[in-house]
């Protein structure tokens, strides 16, 4: 019963069948011409489908002609384009390593030279034509570097990079960087890009030489401060024995005159002596570090003070509060003692008022050192951070000139700067200021 | 001193060094005799020498010829005879490095000789004073 309605459907309905087997035929193209364009490109696939048409053609000519040319048709152009793609790629690879500003080389495992780029020729100083019957032995220089290149090891690992150092054709050595690549291919070729980085390699060399130069000299200068303390105080301290011997000893051979010389000379070698530690003060800033500790500044100014014990008539006063900082307590003890001893020191007024006073300024503490003394004239405000400068015959003030030097080269050590705004016979004021960020603010600061 | 018939041994070099010790001793009125050599080997020599009077105190300077203060410490420290007797530094350095060596080697005190002769008499004076009542091993 079935066969019988099978064989009467196809009597009835041909054009129907027709159109399902139609339909079905490009169904199955559409999906092969889908698969096609998903499948990686593979020739093995391609060169199927190639197959499996040519022996449609022979079954069926029309099927051919009217479904799987087109097909066949797009593979052919596909694989033409891929050609031209690919002669294309070669030609730019070319072009590529031509206009390489690095060298470029291939050698086989041995090392003989098989081709080169211009750079490779330029670098090297010999003719494309000479290279080629030359190999890498006749150009490396063997032991010039710790890094040895092993052919072995790259066709291990497949790349590598190492530096070479290479003789060119009129002596030069040439420190080159190079990044080989191994393929087996063609019985194993040896892919090269090289760098000529001599220059760097001297300009780092020059860096290191400076770098031990520079530390020499710092060697020296820490060694200068040593011999400075006991090579010239030695000799000093025996010219003050020996003064103050002869003027106990032989008082009474000395008239005033001669007495009088001899104070002179033992004035005169205190004063090296003050010189002397103040080169040794100054040298240790920055060279003996401290530990960095909270110090409470409101603290430390009046610690300062009592230690310098002004006179009766001199007033020191601290304007609100001070801040906290995060520093090396004897460096920031000598910036405020050197700033107030100083005002002490050169006061004219028979009431000295010295006020200190600390307000934010963006990023950094703005500290202030005010007295009502004489006052500095504008143009020496560069001159008295200099050091062992001082305005007052050393006769008159007794100072190493050593004190404002300290207070700049310590503020600058931590960042800050230092700078005077004086009025002659008002008074000064010296400003100077240190980041916040390694200060705390105290409870009622205002910050 | 404790014990005024003992020598005070005086490891210096500079001539004008040893007369401004000896003069500062006879101003400040220590009766010990001081025995003055020039560097730490001599002092050695001296000091394992059994002919020699044993030290009450030894006054060291650190910057001599052929062997230093602090090398002549090093050795002395590790000798189980000498090792006890008190070491005062008397030295123009005031660098850290050196009083942290010699502190590290066991000296009872570091003292910088001042410039100043009176300010010299005064530091021996205290040295004096010091080792009249410290208590010192025989």
């Amino acid at each position: 019963m079935y066969s019988i309605q099978n064989q009467s459907l196809l009597l009835k309905s041909p054009a129907l069948i027709l159109l399902i087997v139609c339909l079905s035929v490009f169904v199955s193209e559409a999906v092969v011409m889908l698969l096609l364009y998903s499948l990686p490109q593979l020739s093995l696939v391609s060169d199927a489908i190639l197959d499996a048409t040519l022996l449609i053609a022979i079954v069926s000519p029309a099927l051919y002609y009217f479904l799987f040319k087109p097909l066949v048709v797009h593979i052919r152009e596909r694989e033409q384009i891929e050609e031209i793609l690919h002669k294309n790629e070669e030609e730019q690879f070319k072009v590529m390593i031509r206009t390489s500003l690095d060298a470029f080389a291939v050698t086989d495992t041995d090392g003989r030279i098989l081709q080169v780029n211009d750079a490779y020729c330029r670098m090297m100083g010999y003719s494309r034509e000479e290279l080629k019957t030359m190999s890498t032995a006749d150009i490396d220089v063997v032991g010039a570097t710790e890094e040895k290149h092993d052919v072995g090891k790259l066709i291990e690992t497949g790349s590598d990079r190492y530096e070479l150092h290479k003789r060119r054709k009129d002596g030069r050595i040439q420190i080159v960087e190079v990044s080989s690549n191994y393929s087996k291919l063609n019985g194993g070729r040896v892919y090269s890009f090289m760098r000529d980085i001599t220059e760097r390699k001297q300009a780092e060399e020059q860096r290191d030489r400076l770098l031990r130069e520079v530390e020499g000299a710092n060697e020296e200068l820490r060694n200068f401060a040593y011999v400075v303390s006991h090579d010239l105080k030695a000799p000093l301290r025996a010219i003050s024995s020996l003064a103050d011997w002869l003027a106990t000893d032989y008082a009474d051979k000395f008239d005033d005159a001669g007495k009088e010389q001899m104070r002179l000379l033992i004035n005169r070698v205190r004063r090296m002596d003050g010189l002397i530690d103040g080169i040794l003060q100054y040298s240790r800033v920055g060279r003996e570090k401290e530990a960095m500790v909270r110090v409470d500044l409101n603290h430390l100014v009046k610690e300062v003070t009592d230690l310098l014990a002004p006179p009766a008539n001199i007033t020191v006063t601290v304007e609100g509060e001070l801040p906290t900082v995060v520093t090396e307590p004897t460096r920031i003890q000598q910036v405020f003692q050197n700033l107030i001893s100083n005002a002490i020191k050169y006061m004219d007024k028979p009431e000295g008022r010295i006020r200190i006073a600390c307000s934010p300024e963006g990023e950094l503490w703005k500290f202030s050192v005010s007295d009502n003394g004489p006052g500095i004239r504008e143009q020496h405000f560069g001159k008295i951070f200099q050091l062992f400068q001082t305005l007052a015959p050393r006769d008159r003030v007794e100072s190493s000139g050593v004190g404002l030097a300290l207070v700049k080269k310590i503020v600058e050590m931590y960042g800050g700067q230092v700078w005077i705004e004086s009025t002659v016979g008002e008074g000064s004021t010296f400003l100077f200021t240190l980041p916040r960020a390694t200060s705390i603010p105290t409870q009622g600061a205002n910050a | 001193m404790k014990f005024s018939d003992r020598p005070i041994l005086l490891v210096e070099d500079d001539q004008v060094d040893v007369m401004t010790v000896k003069r500062a001793l006879r101003e400040t009125e220590v009766a010990n005799p001081v025995v003055n050599l020039e560097n730490g080997e001599e002092a050695l020599r001296y000091l394992r020498d059994p002919q020699s009077a044993r030290p009450c105190l030894i006054l060291l300077d650190i910057n001599m010829p052929v062997m230093n203060g602090i090398e002549f410490l090093r050795v002395m420290k590790q000798d189980a005879r000498l090792k006890r007797i008190p070491v005062v530094v008397l030295t123009t350095s005031g660098e850290q490095q050196d009083i942290g060596s010699s502190f590290d080697l066991g000296v009872a005190g570091y003292m910088s000789k001042p410039v100043d002769y009176r300010k010299f008499v005064e530091v021996m004076r205290t040295i004096n004073a010091y080792w009249s009542v410290s208590e010192v091993p025989l």
